[in-house]
């Protein structure tokens, strides 16, 4: 998009652009103008050196490496047509047969930059490490010792097979898949009324019952781009959500849907950014506009259909049968509704029509509440359990459509015919879709063996999965801007091991954990961090931080609270009282995600996402520590584990050193139980009596009776950090509890809030009566409620008390004491305000949820 | 809390190795010295490609689109012509009729004399700071592409807001608060949330919503109120995860991930502190709070401030839920009911902003996603109450201003016909809007970048020039 930069010549970016890719250089406008620059640089595609560089020199490359990333010319890019396309690209021949196997490829290139590797991983962590790469979830206790003492030599083999036959892995590949889908459960845009695909989950399972199933990578990539024009079971359609699931854009354009789809099939498939080509040429990739509208002419002669096809029979369960009444009540009042306005409208046959025929007499305020009902029926769908699964599939057309040039992009602008077809890099000249849309025909181009591309994206992938990082580092771009990938051979070794293992992601990802390279060791060396920090070159194992998935789901395993339900609606992740479900399950709002989404990098599902970025913000630590999730993760915790040695067990999976014991226990012991977190407690006490009650119930920051206010029982009382409300038989009361033996003295200023009513009492006392100090408060009235020199004893209680003077009506009032010594403030209720303590085990779980030692995996 | 300053750059990690491959934002951004370690932080504060004037951004948006002839456009030549036909015919979102001279009156204000409607008596106080473009223009009459447009660059596709590439590109000084701050009372404006994504860039760069309408500071941002634990004993917890954290890395050498995020729970907790600090406008003196008005504008135009004050690099600040300015009927009565909602506030920041001298580093930029028509919007079934009284959605032409930064003060540019229809003289669109605005910034609009999905994005795309008759 950044083209028209003019001012450098052309040929010093195109030496740029060679000596990135590490090819040949064939450009005819090149012109050896710098060798001065291109000579010390030329071996600068080897990462180790290039770190090595002196700092003049690193400077040069990284304007360098700017130069092409900011765009500088292409003011004159090849005209197709004129210049042959560089099929010198690395990624645009095809993968080369190598005998060698993956370590022998990886160890050649340590040999070669004179790498050590570090030596092989401790079986213990390999078992953490496999279970979390193929499941996403932790070994249990019983699984870690079994696998542990497993004396075959080819256990680690055995362990895959194991982990690759559970459904967990559907779940975890899936969600890989999904991010590449840009799946998300509704529309998004500003469509609020009618934003949910309330079918996008059967999609969502259709691509984790297909991993599990082990469906042939090109058979799977064939069914979500034309499962409807195969001969297949009816369940099968569910697959083209892949092409359907996408955004809405604003007044439907249909150019943009047509090209949401053109880029995932692409971009997700083949690593190469024919979208770009929608508006020129592409300006780096040899794609010309023409391709891209070949392809719309493709896509754009398919429709999705008004009527979802059913893909399971509708269940008999009295559930389903209520449900189907209340969605035929809901969907008869929309018709009732357009009736109203329009009464020649006619009711159609099927209820769940709503396409309004042309002419319908319907305004504006109308249509909202036209919109709003159909939006009723649409949540219906899309929420309750028994709706009739449909499959989000796409139709042909009754004539395909043959595709012209939008020049410019634009839709009003139409230019040259083209026949519809696939991409002219890898394609005859001739060649051309015959059956129909041709669909069915790009779906088979894409796995056929002349194409170079698919096995090597998916290899990548996988590859990037089960280590952390990718071989080709733009998993979504294998265009002509990529450079070669300094592990080609071992990519192409994976690309051929997946075509001749019948396209089985499986074998694939079991080639890969039995490689002496997935087995190393995490932890870096003095050598390794000198030559090569980004470890480019897999003399280690990558530490891996758990993705949202990840720690969420492992979080509810050692909780106890995981919920192993497969499948159906998806869940509100966000929402109380929290769902054990897999975090695959949860609802993803596209656009619209939860706090905890955003925070830990979950995509936005606006686009085809290739690779999550990993960020690590203040956000998601403030999520962790004070989210009601955790807590109750961590309560969870500690209600199972009576002691320190069972929570680390249960968390961390081992036992804690003696030292950690120590630590836990002396901090422990100050974090001792109370009802509440702190010093403080929130109650009241019956008038005339001197026992203090607590509040029962913590809610948005306020302490108060068990319903919303005014509960039934006691009415108006209630704590907030600032103040409260007394009743009139009641008297608000404030518990300190003393941590020390002491002098202390108090502070803090009373004020009656409100101008009505007759005013309040404030009091601070002792449990045993002993009033300490009392003011009589006018309404509006504020006073210091100040004590010096007050002895206390270690486990003394100090009530401070609002009394509503016999009339609970307008007697809310701002009281935050402090109590303070010669030293400092000790306590201050405003800023120690708190809810509900975590009892102090829960605490410790918690604490050991949040470690880095739970949230890495080595 | 003294920080206006970073915690080092610890807190905010992604991997150096991506980040590295994917921006394109300069050497000035790629010469921090902090790049050493393993990981580079996207927050951390950078320095643009040149020395900009402008350290911060204000947007005050008014969404749903005010009218330049009832503001800061005056056309003596429309009153005239009132109820009469204009030799002038545009096609815009709804039918439209005669001319509908503005109700209000105009007056000259400051030294510069710029003319400013009755509207904004308090925003006119500060006449000469401002730096009205009567000459704006975008591309379509409707509200969702022209947010996008004047938010994200890009009138369809997902592109991120020009607060994401700002964030992006400097940074942010208070590691302790978001860098990008968003904040609209009572809901989300039309289009939502796209309004300040980050769409391609890192996560780490998308708006923080805030909702106004809150009164409690502490609510203000998502879990940033311990309510489990006082502070003292979540303190002690943090205390024994640093030592089960650090134990963890001694074993691990060389990775600055694990140290990063070991810090990323001190910054939580003081962030705790901190951001529930720069909410609570109860902490400024009652003089302050009289000066912005003791209303909910007063009150998030004073979190404005307290914001940039403390080092936030970008924030937008919306009208209300909705578009509230987008009167196709009544526009005089809720023209006047949404300036009187504002004038004070926004008054009262610019003259605050200037006694505090942060005015000459933050650009304030006012206005909305379009205009108005200078002829009344004609009634149409289902489309407005059946009044003529209105006027309908213009992007042909209409008015913003921009105060501080580095801007002309007290300085007028460009113009629209005698009418107030369209933009005739020194035009500036959206994206030079935008060029100009990064330019303030110390950004060549040209230069900062970000490759995905194959390609080099900008906010200006393949537009945008900077207008320098607007700069001091």
């Amino acid at each position: 998009m950044i083209l028209h930069r003019p001012g450098l010549p052309k040929n010093e970016l195109w030496i740029v652009k060679n000596f990135r890719s590490g090819s040949s250089i064939q450009s005819p406008f090149f012109i050896p103008a710098f060798p001065a620059i291109a000579a010390p640089l030329s071996h600068s595609k080897d990462p180790l050196r290039s770190d090595r560089k002196p700092p003049v020199r690193q400077f040069v490359s990284i304007f360098l490496s700017l130069t092409v990333c900011l765009g500088f010319g292409f003011e004159n890019s090849p005209k197709p047509g004129k210049v042959s396309p560089p099929e010198n690209h690395w990624a645009f021949k095809m993968p080369v047969a190598d005998e060698r196997s993956i370590d022998e490829l990886v160890d050649a290139k340590l040999a070669e930059a004179n790498l050590t590797a570090v030596p092989t991983a401790s079986r213990e962590v390999l078992i953490r490490r496999t279970f979390h790469v193929i499941t996403g979830l932790l070994p249990t206790p019983e699984e870690k010792a079994k696998w542990l003492t497993d004396t075959r030599p080819d256990w680690l083999a055995h362990l895959a097979d194991d982990l690759l036959d559970r459904p967990t892995f559907g779940e975890r590949w899936g969600r890989h898949w999904l991010d590449v889908a840009r799946y998300a459960d509704t529309r998004g845009a500003a469509l609020p009324d009618n934003e949910d695909f309330p079918h996008a989950f059967t999609y969502r399972d259709w691509v984790i019952r297909s991993l599990n199933e082990s469906l042939p990578y090109d058979q799977f990539l064939h069914r979500q781009i034309a499962a409807d024009l195969m001969k297949l079971p009816r369940e099968e359609l569910a697959a083209l959500g892949f092409l359907t699931v996408g955004r809405a854009y604003q007044g439907g354009q249909n150019h943009l849907v047509i090209a949401d789809r053109i880029d995932v099939a692409t971009r997700s498939t083949m690593g190469l950014t024919v979208a770009c080509a929608r508006c020129h040429d592409h300006k780096t990739d040899p794609i010309p506009t023409a391709d891209y509208y070949a392809l719309f002419g493709v896509f754009n002669s398919s429709l999705v259909p008004k009527k979802l096809p059913v893909i399971a029979e509708p269940s008999q369960e009295p559930g389903a049968v209520a449900y189907r009444a209340e969605l035929e009540k809901k969907a008869m009042a929309v018709h009732n509704h357009v009736k109203e306005c329009d009464p020649g409208y006619q009711t159609p046959d099927d209820i769940l029509d709503f396409n309004l025929p042309g002419g319908t007499k319907i305004n504006q305020t109308q249509r909202g509440k036209f919109r709003q009902l159909v939006g009723a029926v649409t949540r219906l769908q899309a929420t309750s359990p028994f709706a009739i699964p449909r499959a989000m599939v796409l139709r042909e057309k009754p004539q395909p459509f043959n595709p012209r040039i939008h020049e410019r992009g634009n839709p009003g602008a139409q230019g040259e015919p083209v026949p519809r077809a696939f991409l002219s890099i890898l394609r005859e000249k001739d060649e051309h879709f015959t059956q129909g849309s041709g669909r069915l025909e790009f779906a088979h181009r894409l796995t056929d063996d002349r194409n170079p591309l698919t096995p090597r994206v998916w290899a990548n992938r996988v590859w990037m999965h089960l280590t952390g990082s990718p071989l080709v580092s733009s998993p979504g771009d294998f265009g002509p801007q990529t450079e070669q990938p300094l592990q080609l051979k071992l990519l192409d070794h994976l690309a051929l091991f997946l075509k001749n293992n019948g396209w089985s992601t499986k074998e694939l990802i079991k080639h890969i954990i039995t490689s002496e390279t997935f087995q190393r060791s995490s932890r870096s060396t003095a050598e390794l961090q000198e030559k090569d920090p980004a470890n480019f070159y897999y003399a280690r194992a990558n530490r891996q931080r758990k993705d949202l998935e990840a720690w969420r789901d492992s979080a509810l395993q050692v909780s106890g609270r995981l919920v192993h339900k497969m499948g159906g609606k998806p869940f509100k992740l966000d929402q109380a009282p929290y769902e054990g479900r897999r975090t695959v399950y949860a609802k993803t709002r596209r656009g619209f995600l939860p706090s905890i989404m955003r925070a830990f990098d979950f995509p936005g599902s606006e686009e085809a996402l290739m690779k999550r970025t990993t960020t690590t913000t203040p956000t998601q630590a403030l999520y962790l520590m004070n989210s009601p999730f955790l807590h109750g993760e961590a309560r969870a915790i500690a209600r199972r584990n009576p002691s320190i040695r069972t929570i680390y067990q249960t968390v961390l999976q081992r036992d804690p050193t003696d030292s950690e014991a120590e630590a836990a226990k002396a901090w422990l012991a100050r974090a001792r139980s109370s009802r509440t977190s702190g010093a403080w407690d929130y109650g009241y006490l019956q008038k005339g009596s001197l026992e203090f009650k607590p509040l029962p119930r913590f809610e948005n920051g306020q302490w108060r009776g068990e319903q919303e206010l005014p509960d039934q029982t006691l009415g108006w009382l209630s704590w907030t950090s600032q103040g409260g409300h007394p009743e009139t038989d009641k008297h608000a009361a404030l518990k300190w509890t003393a941590i020390e033996s002491g002098k202390i003295n108090l502070s803090g200023n009373f004020i009656a809030a409100s101008d009505k009513g007759n005013g309040l009492i404030a009091r601070i006392m002792r449990p045993n009566g002993e009033i300490l100090g009392e003011w009589t408060l006018q309404p509006t009235e504020g006073v210091p409620t100040s004590l010096e020199n007050i002895e206390v004893k270690a486990g003394d209680e100090l009530w401070f008390i609002a009394d509503s003077r016999d009339n609970a009506a307008f007697a809310s009032f701002h009281w935050a004491p402090k109590i303070s010594d010669n030293k400092g403030v000790i306590s201050d209720a405003q800023s120690d305000f708190a809810g509900p303590g975590l009892p102090p085990l829960a605490q410790l779980a918690q604490a050991l949820l949040l470690s880095n030692e739970f949230f890495y995996i080595d | 809390m003294s920080g206006h300053h970073s915690f080092g750059h610890g807190g905010f990690v992604t991997s150096r190795r991506d980040f590295l491959q994917r921006c394109g934002m300069g050497l000035g951004a790629l010469a921090v010295p902090s790049l050493g370690g393993q990981s580079i932080s996207p927050l951390a504060p950078r320095r643009p490609q040149t020395a900009g004037k402008a350290k911060a951004v204000i947007h005050l948006f008014m969404n749903g689109g005010p009218s330049q002839v009832d503001t800061f456009d005056p056309k003596p030549e429309l009153t005239k012509y009132h109820n009469k036909k204009i030799p002038l015919e545009l096609k815009t979102e709804r039918p439209t009729g005669v001319a509908l001279g503005s109700p209000f009156k105009f007056q000259k204000h400051g030294e510069s004399g710029i003319e400013i409607s009755e509207l904004f008596p308090n925003i006119a106080k500060s006449a000469d700071e401002l730096c009205v473009i009567r000459s704006m223009h975008a591309d379509v009459p409707n509200h969702e592409p022209s947010l996008l447009l004047m938010n994200c660059g890009d009138s369809r596709l997902s592109r991120p807001s020009v607060g994401s590439w700002v964030t992006y590109g400097l940074g942010t000084e208070n590691q302790n608060l978001p860098g990008f701050v968003t904040m609209c009372p009572g809901g989300y404006p039309v289009s939502r949330t796209q309004n300040w994504q980050s769409g391609f860039l890192p996560a780490a760069y998308q708006g923080t919503y805030v909702d106004t309408k809150t009164t409690d500071p502490r609510k203000l941002i998502d879990h940033v109120t311990p309510t489990h634990l006082s502070r003292k004993r979540q303190r002690d917890q943090l205390d024994f995860l640093r030592q089960l954290n650090e134990e963890h890395a001694k074993e691990r050498n060389y990775d600055s991930d694990l140290e990063a995020r070991l810090e990323s729970f001190e910054l939580a907790y003081r962030m705790q502190l901190e951001a529930t600090d720069a909410f609570d406008v109860s902490l400024e003196p009652k003089y302050i709070r009289e000066l912005y008005g003791d209303n909910l504008q007063g009150r998030q135009m004073l979190i404005t401030r307290r914001l940039v004050e403390r080092g936030v690099r970008f924030v937008q600040v919306w009208h209300g839920a909705g578009q509230p300015w987008d009167n196709h009927d009544d526009l005089e009565k809720n023209h006047r009911r949404l300036a009187r909602e504002c004038d004070q506030a926004i008054g009262a920041l610019l003259i605050d902003l200037k006694q505090r001298g942060m005015l000459d580093e933050t650009l304030v930029l006012w206005g909305g996603e379009f205009g108005r028509t200078p002829v009344v919007e004609m009634p149409k079934e289902g489309t407005n109450a059946g009044k003529i009284n209105g006027r309908d959605h213009n992007h042909y032409g209409f008015t913003t201003w921009m105060a501080g930064g580095g801007v002309k003060g007290g300085h007028v540019h460009g113009a629209t016909d005698d009418f107030g229809f369209q933009a005739v003289k020194d035009k500036v669109h959206v994206h030079d809007l935008h060029a100009t605005m990064l330019h303030q910034l110390g950004f060549d609009h040209e230069k900062l970048t970000y490759r995905y999905s194959g390609r080099d994005f900008r906010l200006t795309d393949v537009h945008g020039d900077v207008v320098h008759d607007l700069l001091a």
